[in-house]
Order: C-alpha cells, then structure tokens, then sequence
C-alpha cells in the first residue's frame, strides 16, 4: 500500500486510526506523509483553491452631486434621490466639558445653531467667497478655523449624500459669479478629499441651466450673502454676463434689526431671532397677515407688529437688483433686450419673500420700461439641481482628466 | 496509546530497518492476538493480522481538547471572542506541556524495547486507572455518609423541635392549670384575668418573634439570592456594552444609497439643445481644467 494511498484514508480526526504498513518505519512515514498530503487532499477535495485579489479602485456606478455652496444654506442633490440642505454653520466645542456633553467633535448646521453657546461658530462662506482664502478674510478672522469649517462643511454635506464607497462619485459645484481664482481653489481642494471628480461652474448659470433655460433669459439668484445676476444667451456667460451685488438676504437681517432697535429700544433679541422672523413674515408690499412677533423686554415676552419694519427691510433689495439688471439688460444686444427683460428668473433663498417678484416686476417697468419676472419652483434647490443636470450630462472622459 | 509522542518528523528517525516486523516463517503456528493490546504487535504474522494501530499525536490531542474546551465554555458561559481564545491558548499550552513532561520519545527503540514501553505504559495506566477507580469509590462512599449525616441532623433538628415544643406545651399547660386552679380557690377575676392575659400575650409573642425569625432569615436569603443575580447581569451587561461599542463603533460605517446610474452617462444625443449644451459642457471642462492645473502647478 503505498504512502498516498494510506494518507487518503488518514482524515482529520484524531481518532481514526492509521494503518500500519510492513514496519514500523512506515508508520512513521506515514504520519509524516499524512501531515504534508492532507493539505493536497484538501484542496483537491474542496476544489482548487484559487488566488484571486480584489480590485479596490473598481467601482461600479456613478453618483452625480450636484452642490450649492450659500452663505447661509448648503444644498445638494444626488442621482441616488437624496436631497438636502443644511444651514452652513459649522460648530466646534469650546472645551473637554462642551466636547463630552454634546459627544462630537463637530456639529453642522441647526444642531451648530442650537448649541451655539458651547461652540467656536464658523460661518465659512460668508459673503459669498469662503473665508479661508485671502480675499474673504478680515483681520480679526480665524483663517485656519475657517478653512477648517469650510472642509468639514463640504465633507458633511457630501456625506448627508450618502455616497457608496462602492461608486465613483462626481460633483459639480456651484460658487457666486464673481467668485475669484482663490475661492474656487479653495473649494476644489475641500471637495477633493471626499470625491472622484470635482468641477466649479456659476451658480446662477446652473440655475438656468437646470430649467433648461439657456437663451435669453436674466436669472437673479438671491442668497444671504450675495445676490448673482446672469444673463444667458445660449453660450457660456462670460465676466460682462454676471454681476454680483452684496445686497442680499443677510442685508434684510442687517435693515431689520435696525429698524426694530430704532422704534423698538426695549426689545431684545439676536440676528438669529431677526433672522427667523424674516423668513416666516418676509414681504414686500401689502402683507395679507400683520406680523405680530414675540420678544422678550426685560426677560419678559412680549409682543410686536412688526410688519411695517419687515416690509421696509425686504424692500431695500429691490432697487439694487433692478439697478443691477438695468446694467446687463442696457450692455446686452439692443435687438434683444426686451426678450431679457421679458424672461427674468427668480432663484435662491431670497426668492421666497412674499410679493418680492411682483416689486421687481413693478419696479421694472418704472424704470426700464418693462419686465416680468419668474419664480423658480423650488428656491432652496435651483441651484443644487441644475449643478446636477450639469454633472449628469457632462462627458466621461472630462470626468476622467480631472480626477 | 495515552501520552506517547510519537514525532511525525520521519527526518529524525523511527525504528530501524533491521528490528522490521517480518513475515511468520512458513509452518509457524500464530497465537491468535488479542485485539487491540500491544501483545498484538509482538505475535508473529503482525502484519496480516494487526491492521490497525491507533495513534495519536500530542498536536491532535490538544487540538481536540481546546476545541472541546472552546465549546464547552461558549455554551455555558458568555465570553467574548477575544476571551475565549485566551482561554483555549492558556489551556492548550499547558495541556502541551504537561503532556510533553508525562511523554517519552520512541524514536531508535528496537521493536522489542518498544514493546516493552508499551507494556509498561499499559501497567501504568491499568494501575492508574485502578487507583482512580479506588479514589472515586472512596468518594461516592463519602458523599453518601455526608447525606447520611445530613438526613441525622434533620432528624435530630426536628426532633429538638418537638422536644422543645412539648416543653412549651408543658409550661403552658402547667400556667394554665395553675389558673383554674387559682379560680377554682376564689381567686381575684381582675387578677385571674391579668395572668390569661399575660399568658396568652407572652404565647403569642414568642409565636410572632418566631415568625418574624423566619421572614427575616427568608428575606437575607432572598436578598443574597438578588445580590448573585444582580453580579451575574452586571456582568453579563459589561460585556454587553463591550460588545454595543464594537458595535457602535462598526455602525459609523455608512453603506450608502446606490445611484441610479451604474454608468457615466453625458449628453443625450436626442437632446433638443444638444448643440448648444455639448457647447457649454466644453467650456466648462476648459475652465476647470485650467483651474486645476494652474492650481496644482502652484501648489
């Protein structure tokens, strides 16, 4: 009998005997020959035993995002379905204690908002540009926090994608019009870490680009920090195309608090505070409900009407814009400038004040002759989804060379 | 074959060549062998009849014994992963070694000499088995003079549970007698009636402290009983929590939603602005590409 065939019979358990052969040599050598055929056996038992690796750079599927990047709010809109925006603050515990109590290391949007009073706040994109490039800086800014901020912020709003580790994942970002060589570097570098492949595009041509609206059209983005106005006439707009006005949501807030401090000594309350009642009464001209607010007075709540402060407020954007459209309505192609007036689109968060297409429109025709104005339906998400169409149909290979 | 390491290594040798077990000479009557013992291995013709020898290596054993251990302690006990493996490596080693120590090596022994060995072993193990057999007797022996004496002592408990009883009894009987007798000699009723009362109060308090005796020991029990139970789930909770850590910890792994798109899609030929958008997608990319190389050249 020989060795192999012993060793066939020998199994795995220890109680199974092996059989002896003409001398006791052999039994030796038969449990050695068992020790080294028993792996063959295996193997030939369980079938060949194949090594194969894994590919970890394969990735099967793709998800687009498309992103706007606001002073106040971060949206995103995912070929997964995924939407959503978040308030773009981002908040750091101030100590050990803030740190063990609120179990983060960092916090976004409304959760930053609320614990405010443990946090170091950032509000990385404000006025538009992000805060860490030079441009965006003051002085008395915390230049490293805010770079900080700003990747934490575009990592966390990628995240709130929920991206597979599985896919590539693609983004287009949208940044104000105007935004310089510096901020859009700055934006690249945060969004690097967390996609495939990223590309900056204006955030108002997005706007109108996910409208399918690419010809003769105005489109007036409103954000907190800035408002962009773009013209489109079927090609990509250039610097004498867009204009970026500082007049915008966060000048309402400014107006507002103002005005209420001016006829309202007593009452107390914060930006934030000031903030929320423009986005709940937010209105120009006559409004359908009094705005009756609640404020404390001597830590005592109390009321006020507030509606004629609102009304003012709200209406100190409308002469900018239409200053800023009559300025790219006037230098576009006089054959066509009754089309721009006649297709102006609302867009972004500021869109969403009550009347205000209508004192646009109206303000229009006092001073440039005519006009009519558009709401986009989805203000919060104009941007997010045009970024998005964009990505959708940008070509592969683009993709490729810039990953 | 208990305790002999019989070394797999044939490089290190085994009985020589000349000690092999050879053919019985023609006409050479064969005592029928035992099955099974070594006495087997010695009758001529061993190689047609044994057919078998059981043999075990120390490695075997072990394995076979820590697997045994791995599962014996998962299926009475709750341990983690890491624990268990602890335990099955510090059991198997010392197993390892203690079979090591109570081993003796084979190698080069001629046939004979192996044989001998192995009887001995056999002699060793018999008597060890025998001693063993002594030892456990002598064991049931003492358990059962142990209930033995436990069954005496409840007797014995019981009994001087009645005997006191009948003392009781008797003293009380004795009061009471001594009452009717006092009533029966005309005695004060105001006087006869405080000694029932007392009597009877002074019962009843001996009855209630006994009472309370009993709840008392039956509540430290019971509380005993509570403080086992609650060491065993604090226990068992820690490494609950250990394990909802890991858990937790695994948790911040996001799978993610897949997209719609299992590839890179780009424009629609069908597009009604295919033009225009192929276009503005150019000039996109051209921007960005500059973009980023300037960037990536400065930095």
């Amino acid at each position: 009998m020989s060795d192999h065939d012993t060793t066939t019979e020998s199994e795995t358990e220890f109680d199974d005997p092996v059989e002896t052969t003409e001398n006791f040599d052999s039994t030796t050598t038969t449990t050695t020959t068992t020790t080294t055929t028993m792996t063959s056996h295996d193997a030939t038992a369980n079938g060949p035993i194949e090594n194969f690796e894994v590919n970890t750079e394969q990735k099967e599927g793709v998800l687009y995002l498309g992103i706007d990047l606001g002073t106040s709010r971060t949206s995103v809109t995912a070929s997964n379905g995924q939407r959503v925006t978040v308030p773009s603050y981002v908040g750091y515990p101030k100590d050990v204690v803030a740190k063990k109590l609120l179990k983060k290391d960092v916090l976004f949007g409304d959760e930053a908002i609320e614990k405010r009073l443990s946090l170091n706040l950032y509000r990385p994109l404000g006025q538009g540009v992000l805060k860490c490039s030079q441009e965006g800086s003051n002085s008395g800014d915390d230049y490293e926090g805010n770079v900080r901020a700003a990747k934490d912020l575009i990592a966390e709003i990628i995240r709130q994608a929920k991206p597979r580790t599985d896919e590539l994942v693609y983004a287009v970002i949208g940044c104000p019009a105007e935004a310089s060589i510096n901020n859009r570097e700055a934006i690249i570098d945060a969004a690097r870490k967390t996609v495939d492949s990223v590309m900056l595009c204006s955030e108002p041509f997005s706007v109108a680009y996910g409208l399918d609206m690419l010809d003769d059209v105005l489109v007036i983005d409103i954000g907190a920090g800035t408002t962009d106005l773009c013209r489109m006439h079927g090609t990509m707009p250039d610097e004498a195309d867009q204009l970026t006005l500082t007049f915008a949501g966060d000048t309402i807030d400014e107006e507002l608090s103002r005005l209420l401090k001016q006829n309202y000594p007593e009452a107390q309350f914060s930006i934030q505070m000031v903030k929320s009642i423009k986005e709940k009464y937010g209105a120009v001209g006559e409004l359908l409900d009094a705005a009756v607010v609640e404020l404390p007075v001597n830590g005592k709540p109390t009321s006020f009407d507030v509606t004629n402060e609102i009304r003012q407020a709200c209406q100190t954007i409308v002469n900018p814009i239409v200053e800023g459209l009559g300025q790219l309505i006037s230098t576009f192609d006089p054959e066509f400038q009754h089309k721009l007036k006649d297709r102006v689109l609302l867009a972004g968060g500021g869109s969403q004040i009550k009347g205000l297409d209508k004192a646009i429109e109206a303000e229009m025709h006092r001073i440039l002759g005519s006009g009519k104005v558009l709401l986009v339906e989805e203000p919060m998400y104009g941007g997010a989804n045009g970024a998005l169409k964009i990505a959708h149909d940008m070509p592969a290979d683009y993709w490729e060379q810039l990953k | 074959m208990d305790g002999k390491d019989l070394d797999r290594d044939a490089d290190e040798g085994a009985i020589p060549e000349s000690k092999a077990i050879r053919p019985p000479a023609p006409g050479a009557s064969a005592t029928p062998p035992r099955a099974g013992g070594p006495d087997e291995l010695s009758a001529p013709g061993v190689k047609n009849r044994v057919r078998r020898l059981n043999l075990v290596g120390s490695t075997q054993i072990t394995r076979a014994v820590a697997e045994a251990v791995r599962r014996g302690l998962s299926q009475q006990f709750v341990f983690t992963e890491p624990q268990l493996e602890a335990a099955v490596k510090s059991i198997g080693g010392e197993l390892m070694k203690r079979l090591k120590a109570s081993s003796k090596s084979v190698r080069g022994l001629p046939k004979d000499a192996f044989l001998r060995e192995v009887r001995a072993d056999k002699k060793r193990i018999e008597a060890q088995r025998e001693a063993a057999r002594r030892e456990l007797e002598s064991l049931l022996e003492k358990l059962q003079s142990s209930h033995d004496a436990v069954d005496r002592r409840e007797e014995e408990l019981v009994a001087e549970s009645r005997a006191s009883g009948q003392v009781e009894d008797q003293a009380l009987t004795a009061k009471i007698a001594e009452i009717f007798a006092d009533l029966e000699s005309g005695a004060d009723p105001e006087t006869i009636r405080e000694k029932v009362t007392a009597l009877t109060l002074g019962s009843l308090q001996g009855e209630r402290d006994r009472a309370i005796e009993a709840q008392l020991s039956d509540h430290r029990n019971e509380v005993e009983n509570f403080e086992r139970r609650i060491a065993k789930l604090t226990h068992s909770l820690h490494l609950t929590e250990d394990e909802l850590k890991r858990i937790a910890a695994a948790k911040n792994i996001e799978l993610g939603v897949g997209s719609i798109y299992r590839t890179v899609q780009g424009l629609s030929s069908d597009d009604d602005d295919y033009e225009t958008k192929k276009e503005l997608m150019s000039s996109i990319f051209a921007a960005n590409l500059e973009l980023q190389k300037g960037h990536a050249e400065a930095s």
